[in-house]
């Protein structure tokens, strides 16, 4: 990607934020704990360990 | 340029009504969102990986190997929730000359993701590729090592 491409689409998202901001929309202004709690594992976080515990299973380690 | 850019922004931002500190939060939480967006996607495909690993694999070493790629987008995904709580905690502290570097650790951990996201040919939200962009065109800023 270019120089002035990824200047375009950075001032578009840039432009984005700032029309999110100006409505005032709190949804998109959620934290980041909020979708991303610090104290929670990932879905995929659970998957894997199970996913390992099966194969210490199949494999006697 | 960029940088320049929006900072300019943010200045406008600020005299339209709406705080600097609330777009950048708006840019993180879009940005959170994805990755929110991409543990969903990714969860059951790496189910779908370790059943076809389990099946073709006669040892846990080689179990390990065809499970690396996953594995190593359980740690992309991982660090960029990190990254985006990181620099949720930068803006939070309030200290402006810390937001471009935070904003750098983002694209970087995003950056990441989405390679290994490549490597096992899992197709990312498109929140995360215009987060990487708009970050990425803070040109110059670069993410601080913690060593």
């Amino acid at each position: 990607m270019s120089r002035s491409e990824l200047t375009a689409r950075a001032i578009a998202y840039l432009a984005e934020l700032i029309a999110l901001a100006l409505r005032g929309d709190r949804d998109a202004i959620a934290r980041v704990e909020s979708i991303l709690p610090p104290d929670e594992r990932l879905a995929i976080e659970r998957e894997q360990q199970a996913s390992r515990e099966e194969a210490a299973e199949k494999f006697g380690t | 340029m960029i940088r320049a850019i929006a900072l300019g922004i943010a200045v406008c931002v600020i005299g339209c009504g709406a705080s600097a500190a609330d777009s950048l939060r708006s840019g993180l939480g879009l940005a959170a969102r994805g990755v929110a967006s991409a543990d969903q996607l990714a969860a059951p495909a790496y189910s779908d990986a370790h059943d076809q690993a389990l099946r073709e694999s006669v040892t846990m070493d080689a179990y390990r190997d065809r499970m690396r790629a996953w594995d190593s987008l359980v740690t992309a995904l991982r660090a960029a929730k990190f990254a985006l709580l990181g620099a949720e905690s930068v803006i939070d502290a309030g200290d402006e000359s810390e937001w471009f570097p935070a904003g750098a650790c983002v694209a970087l951990a995003l950056s990441r993701l989405r390679e290994v996201a490549r490597a096992v040919d899992l197709r990312l939200p498109a929140t995360i590729d215009q987060a990487i962009d708009a970050m990425e065109g803070l040109g110059g800023v670069v993410c601080p090592d913690p060593s």
